[in-house]
């Protein structure tokens, strides 16, 4: 009996489940293992603090490797980040090499062994030059938005990306049709166990929310994001307002910014600005797992008002709670909302505003579009459905075969055949 | 009734199929250029957006029930072109590739009869996209209606829809579907007919499976008897 597995039965579905069985017996005795540019902090490293328990208790051996350097190795590997989500920076041909020579090293210390091996990201991309006998076995993992790189940084990495054997997106758009290697899709995924979206009592949800000042008799809508202007923290307010001429009600703005995003302390200056001497809007900075996921409950409505995004997992913890959520049409969004039965996907504030005080007045409406959406989450986003994907991933990437289906025989999976 | 039981076939093997959505490089951002991709697009690639839905969420049926259809209808905000696209005749082309002229058909006939052309932005653009499918097998066999009952009441939606959808278009056939196929081979001729004539397009998945539970249940009245009372069930030998 796999632990983890019984650990997780009643909160996602049994078939997800089962289809992990037959899939980790099909698997039994093959290896994995994962390669990345850090073991903390970023959304790579606590997915895979989350899943390689997983893939342990199903008994597949995993190992994580990190590579290492120096700091001015993670300054290019950070512009090279930043550029390949399309800021404007360049790196030089210096840059370009000292970054080369210190993978070559972290190369040589490295065993990629591994019957699949995951390599994460941009950072360590480029070791696959030093494994070309292993590429068969090599995925890129890709976890960022590549759909508007520099040129000339996406130039100096698609040639790396094309040797692997498959390389993994969140959503289509972000599959660049100057990858060559076979693109296939996972989407990310939340733990329904983990701190930000584990049930909480009532009492606990009001003892943090009135701590923030919120009064939890008027309806509540939240929005939970970094400050940063891609996610119209402005234009969220402007729309608050406009239904505040019709409600009584209250925004919380939570969030921060990231230490690497220059724009964060302006953004957030200007969000206080504009809501400065109003009662109603909380401006939350930082809050804890545990304070999200309270004011997530607490909320009436949640609004993910993004111009621009990738994936959008707060758009996931939303609909986890049980929430009408209103986002932006932008990035993985519309991949999560089904406009009018899980939400709505808006334009503009004035669309915002209008969704809103829909919901508002239709109450019952956001209960069903809430348990509609947290169905939803349950089978597509939970962690479950990132394991399954994971192990067809694994099966897949041995089986080298992509027009056929691949077959595995009975509940323990024990026994894998292609069609002919 | 009994006479229902005159005919033995090989037990049904209750399947189910996962998959990875592997991305091609096929887009459209208007309804030229979705005629164009449409043509040329594999048959895997035509059932995968005619159908995932189904999977995706078995309790819901979409107001657009393919992503032809809510792609045109969202990005394209081309209505009339939408609903046909959403009125696709899905239950009698068994042959994707009648589906395939059926939408040809129905976007040159728009393209023809307008002006201008809507295009959406690259972001916004049509996908195409292909499943990697690994079919699982369940361990569950009948061998008679009343086992056959049984393992419906508690097998997973998505082994209906793979019996529904995936077999009988992609790995075994084209037939109707893989149950009535089975059911006619047991002699269950009326029943069969009834589950090849049902329209299982206009059902998520899980209702789909309540109404196969009901409509076999109510045909094979034996067969719950034999349910009842295990010691009952007759062995079936070709």
């Amino acid at each position: 009996m796999c632990v983890m597995i019984e650990k997780y039965r009643n909160i996602a579905p049994d078939g997800i489940l089962s289809e992990i069985r037959a899939l980790a017996g099909a698997l039994e005795g093959r290896t994995l293992q994962h390669v990345s540019s850090t073991r903390s902090g970023g959304g790579v490293a606590e997915i895979l603090h989350r899943m390689i328990p997983w893939t342990v208790s199903l008994g597949i051996p995993t190992t994580w490797d990190v590579i290492d350097g120096r700091q001015d190795f993670f300054e290019v590997t950070k512009s090279m980040h930043n550029a390949l989500q399309g800021a404007d920076v360049d790196i030089s041909c210096c840059d370009k090499e000292m970054y080369l020579a210190h993978l070559g090293q972290n190369a040589s210390r490295l065993n990629l062994d591994a019957d699949v091996v995951i390599v994460h990201d941009p950072q360590p991309a480029f070791l696959i030059d030093h494994f070309l006998s292993r590429r068969k076995s090599m995925v890129w993992r890709c976890h960022i938005d590549l759909s508007r790189p520099m040129p000339p940084v996406w130039r100096f990495l698609r040639p790396a990306i094309n040797k692997y054997a498959m390389a993994v997106f969140h959503i289509p758009h972000f599959a660049r049709k100057d990858i060559t290697v076979p693109k296939v899709l996972i989407s990310p995924s939340i733990d329904p166990l983990s701190e930000k979206n584990r049930e909480l009592h009532e009492e606990e949800i009001t003892d943090i929310v009135e701590g923030f000042g919120i009064d939890r008799k008027r309806p509540l809508i939240v929005q939970i994001s970094r400050f940063d202007r891609f996610k119209d923290p402005i234009g969220v307010i402007t729309a608050f307002r406009q239904v505040r001429r019709h409600f009584d009600c209250q925004l919380a703005l939570a969030g921060g910014s990231a230490t690497d995003d220059p724009e964060g302390p302006a953004v957030q200056a200007e969000i206080e600005e504009v809501a400065a001497g109003d009662p109603d809007i909380f401006v939350l900075f930082q809050p804890t797992d545990l304070q999200v996921n309270a004011l997530q409950r607490a909320a009436d409505i949640i609004l993910q008002k993004s111009t621009r995004e990738g994936f959008g997992l707060t758009v996931t913890e939303a609909m986890w709670k049980g929430k009408p959520v209103i986002g932006g049409a932008a990035g993985g969004i519309p991949a999560q909302i089904i406009h009018g039965e899980t939400g709505f996907l808006v334009n503009s504030p004035e669309g915002a505003a209008y969704r809103i005080r829909y919901l508002l007045s239709h109450p019952h409406i956001g209960v069903a579009m809430g348990g509609k959406g947290r169905e939803h989450v349950r089978y597509n986003f939970l962690i479950t459905r990132h394991v399954r994907d994971y192990l067809l991933l694994m099966l897949h990437v041995m089986s080298n075969e992509s027009e056929k289906p691949i077959f595995v025989s009975g509940p323990a999976g024990k026994r894998i055949r292609r069609n002919s | 009734m009994k006479t229902q039981y005159r005919r033995s076939a090989a037990p049904f093997e209750f399947r189910k199929a996962v998959y990875l959505a592997e991305v091609t490089n096929q887009r459209a951002v208007s309804l030229s250029q979705l005629l164009m991709e449409v043509t040329i697009a594999s048959r895997w690639s035509l059932f995968f957006h005619l159908h995932q839905h189904f999977f995706r969420d078995p309790h819901t049926i979409p107001e657009y029930p393919n992503d032809f259809s809510s792609w045109v209808h969202t990005y394209l905000a081309e209505d009339s072109v939408a609903e046909k696209l959403a009125n696709l005749n899905l239950v009698r082309s068994m042959d994707l590739e009648l589906v395939r002229r059926e939408i040809c058909t129905i976007l040159a006939q728009h393209l023809q009869e307008m002006s201008g052309e809507r295009h959406t932005s690259p972001e916004n653009a049509f996908v195409f996209c292909k499943p990697r499918l690994t079919v699982l097998g369940t361990g569950r066999r009948a061998k008679t209606p009343a086992e056959f009952i049984r393992i419906l009441r508690d097998i997973d939606s998505d082994s209906v829809g793979y019996h529904l959808f995936i077999g009988p278009r992609l790995v075994s056939g084209p037939v109707m579907n893989d149950f009535s196929l089975w059911f006619r081979q047991l002699g269950y001729a009326r029943l069969a007919e009834k589950l090849d004539s049902f329209d299982p397009y206009l059902k998520s998945l899980k209702e789909n499976h309540d109404f196969l539970l009901h409509l076999i249940e109510g045909e094979c009245v034996e067969s719950q008897e034999d349910v009842r009372d295990d010691r009952k069930i007759p062995e079936y030998r070709s």
